[in-house]
């Protein structure tokens, strides 16, 4: 169970390192990088939609059944995304980007489907009172995939660089998610626990979940810039938005009539799980900033290869599970707020050196340390710190039988706020960078070696300019997320397995 | 005698009818390659707006970049958005041409703003812009076309088309579809729609660029005399 999990949880981010190469081989141009930002929020809307509805879908079907479904529809995602460019089927225009954005939806909307049900097959497994450990570890679980994805990708994209690159990386999970489902069926009948058994009175509300898909959709399209050399955001920016918006208070109001809402009243009413929940969209939105423009600052800025990026990014992914052990321990000493805040204070401090890097930075040296080394080590250590506290916080608030729910919704929450987060960084980014590009009129000259150089020049310093922006910005939005979270989480600094919601 | 006649007359007239409907028949199924290729020229000619699709061949090389595809806009007389794509070691990328007022711009990746070239930088570029020039443009051009040949009509997007093999050489093209440097004769086949007369698809095949390699080139030409959006340089 757990497995299949962490290899869905794994394709999340596994792209953002051999992005490029996904680029050139659907013949994508560099120059219009905006066009693969679906390559990433096509994963995470399918994730976000289906993680609300599939909990409720496997109290109706079963939890194995919907489990294996959802598996299926993984593979099938992979597949797709495995294949895509390679013919021209159905057109030559569908077969490249379109076909790949589809896959990856396929893959969030299957991968995101195994959270809420692998919790609650959690919840079924283990009586009340002594779920909280297998709920952290389905929880870790899904962390670590997440965190590990870029690394994993460049490492798989380059040991299979003579069979397809980045195409292995999907291709493996074929094979990989078969062996999940046969050891869960096998795992299942060994164990003699209890079958998965459905309910002729739970309900599936495809109503909602389509309001909530259809909301996050019209948000990210609406962001998505067709033209930065006109404006940060799409032509039809306030249309779209405007029906973004419909759609998702529709489904807040379909919500609060619901006589079983996805979240109960009570836990919109708790300032903690409030707190705590904006905390973790806060930190999702960061999140994204560095798991996609380290790798990007690595290779246009300091011109590393694809190995040696992912290698840059791993300094910082390396640390988030160390600070989320550190984090579960500090919570239990000093309480969620103070693990939580001096989390996001340490990432604030990593951004804000960060926003001085300049291109020799891989060779500067820190108290011993290589600079870069360092601030990333701290930055991903501050990420890890927060993790523990926030969700611990949440569960915290919940009801025995809410846990389920409650780990959902910690993912939920940061895959939102890095969905957001992508949004944004792709709409106002870009635009950026093509203000800073052209502040002053580049030479064309008869040369072109000499046009290409100064190209290049231009390139790489606006890239730099930009990222100084971006990660001064994402440090005060860490420094945002920690004022929330001192203000409003409460609880921890002692063992605390279940507390009503107040 | 006269009603024998008569009855004769009568009952030659379904023949001559036939007669009369087979030649009509003949006379607009014959007409030669080089008569196409003038009656594609002066459709051409007449031309106010049209777009097209190109795919380069392997070995397209415009000073050192591989060119893979192009999509253009052209207004008469003179206004076009020509955007290229382009493969390099690192990936693709997309310049642009624009011809708008008389002024020719250029951005050499789409993070860059359109630059106004001077006309000693302009001479580096293609002069695309006066494809729908009615006296040096494609319209002179097509009508010069030397040993031209039917092969059998085909369809492209549905509509019938004649399928016409012909000879250009640098005399014909050079000028007018910038930027080949043809130094010998390429082999050109057009598609020309059999009711309207239209250039709908070109393939072009030979030493476009230089001497020592052969390569082709396909254009999709639609659109005709549609409205045309032509982005302003600002």
């Amino acid at each position: 169970m757990s497995a299949g999990l962490f290899l869905a949880a794994l394709d999340t981010y596994v792209v953002v390192t051999v992005l490029p190469r996904m680029m050139f081989d659907l013949a994508l141009p560099l120059d219009r990088i905006e066009q693969a930002t679906p390559i990433i929020s096509g994963f995470l809307v399918g994730y976000i939609v289906t993680m609300p509805l599939t909990g409720a879908l496997s109290d109706v079907y079963g939890r194995g059944r919907v489990y294996l479904a959802s598996l299926a529809v993984f593979a099938v995602g992979s597949a797709l995304t495995a294949t895509a460019g390679l013919t021209t089927f159905p057109s030559e225009s569908l077969a490249g980007l379109p076909w790949l954005v589809t896959g990856r939806v396929l893959q969030g909307l299957g991968g995101g489907a195994l959270v809420p049900v692998a919790l609650a097959l959690a919840a079924d497994l283990f009586p009340a009172g002594s779920r909280a450990l297998p709920l952290g570890l389905v929880a870790a679980v899904q962390e670590s995939g997440s965190v590990m994805g870029p690394l994993y990708g460049a490492a798989v994209a380059g040991a299979a660089s003579g069979l397809g690159g980045w195409r292995a990386i999907f291709w493996i999970n074929i094979p990989l998610t078969l062996a999940c489902a046969v050891g869960l069926a096998m795992a299942a009948r060994a164990g003699g626990s209890r079958p998965a058994t459905s309910s002729a009175t739970a309900t599936v509300d495809w109503t909602a979940a389509g309001l909530l898909g259809a909301g996050l959709a019209l948000l990210v399209l609406a962001l998505y810039p067709d033209d930065p050399s006109r404006r940060a955001v799409g032509s039809l920016f306030i249309p779209l938005g405007l029906a973004a918006v419909v759609a998702l208070v529709g489904y807040g109001w379909r919500q609060s009539r619901e006589a079983d809402p996805l979240i109960p009243p009570a836990l919109l009413r708790n300032r903690t799980f409030i707190g705590a929940n904006a905390t973790n969209l806060l930190v999702g939105a960061v999140l994204i900033v560095a798991l996609v423009d380290v790798p990007i600052v690595a290779r246009g800025v300091f011109g590393l290869g694809e190995i040696d990026a992912a290698l840059l990014l791993a300094r910082f992914m390396v640390a988030i599970p160390v600070g989320a052990v550190a984090g579960g321990w500090l919570a239990g000493r000093i309480g969620y707020r103070w693990a939580a805040t001096l989390g996001l204070a340490a990432a604030a401090v990593a951004f804000l050196r960060m926003s001085g890097w300049q291109p020799d930075e891989l060779g500067r040296i820190l108290l011993g340390l290589p600079d870069a080394t360092a601030t990333l080590a701290l930055c991903g250590l501050g990420f890890g710190l927060v993790i523990a506290p926030v969700a611990a916080a949440i569960l915290d608030r919940a009801r025995d039988r809410e846990h389920g729910l409650a780990s959902s919704l910690v993912v939920l929450a940061r895959s939102v706020g890095m969905l957001l987060g992508l949004s944004a960084l792709a709409a106002f980014g870009i635009r950026r960078f093509y203000e800073l590009f052209n502040r002053a009129p580049l030479p064309l000259g008869s040369d072109p070696a000499a046009a290409a150089a100064a190209l290049q020049a231009r390139f790489s310093s606006a890239l730099l300019e930009e990222y100084h922006e971006i990660f001064l910005i994402a440090a005060g939005i860490c420094l945002l997320a920690g004022a929330v979270a001192l203000a409003t989480l409460s609880g921890g600094g002692r063992r605390a397995s279940t507390v009503a919601a107040a | 005698m006269r009603l024998r006649a008569g009855r004769t007359a009568l009952g030659l007239l379904p023949l001559l009818a036939l007669c009369a409907g087979v030649a009509g028949c003949g006379s607009s199924e014959s007409l030669s390659a080089q008569q196409v290729l003038q009656t594609a020229a002066t459709t051409t000619a007449n031309l106010k707006s049209v777009k097209l699709d190109i795919k380069f061949g392997a070995g397209f090389a415009v000073q050192g970049v591989d060119l893979v595809s192009a999509t253009g806009v052209f207004r008469a007389p003179g206004d076009s958005d020509l955007l290229a794509k382009t493969r390099t070691v690192g990936g693709f990328l997309e310049p642009e041409l624009l011809t708008s007022g008389g002024k020719i711009y250029f951005k050499a990746i789409q993070f860059q703003a359109f630059q106004e070239l001077t006309p000693e930088q302009a001479l580096q570029y293609p002069d695309v812009a006066r494809l729908l020039d009615r006296d040096h443009g494609l319209a002179p051009a097509i009508a010069r076309g030397r040993s031209a040949r039917l092969d059998a009509d085909e369809a492209v997007n549905s509509v019938e088309c004649y399928k016409v093999e012909a000879a250009y050489g640098p005399a014909e093209l050079n000028q007018a579809v910038a930027p080949l440097h043809l130094t010998d004769d390429i082999k050109v086949t057009l598609w020309v729609g059999r009711s309207d007369h239209l250039v709908r698809r070109v393939r072009l095949e030979g030493h476009l660029f230089t001497p020592d390699q052969s390569t082709s080139a396909e254009v999709h030409l639609h659109d005709f005399n549609g409205p045309v959006d032509i982005p302003s340089p600002a």
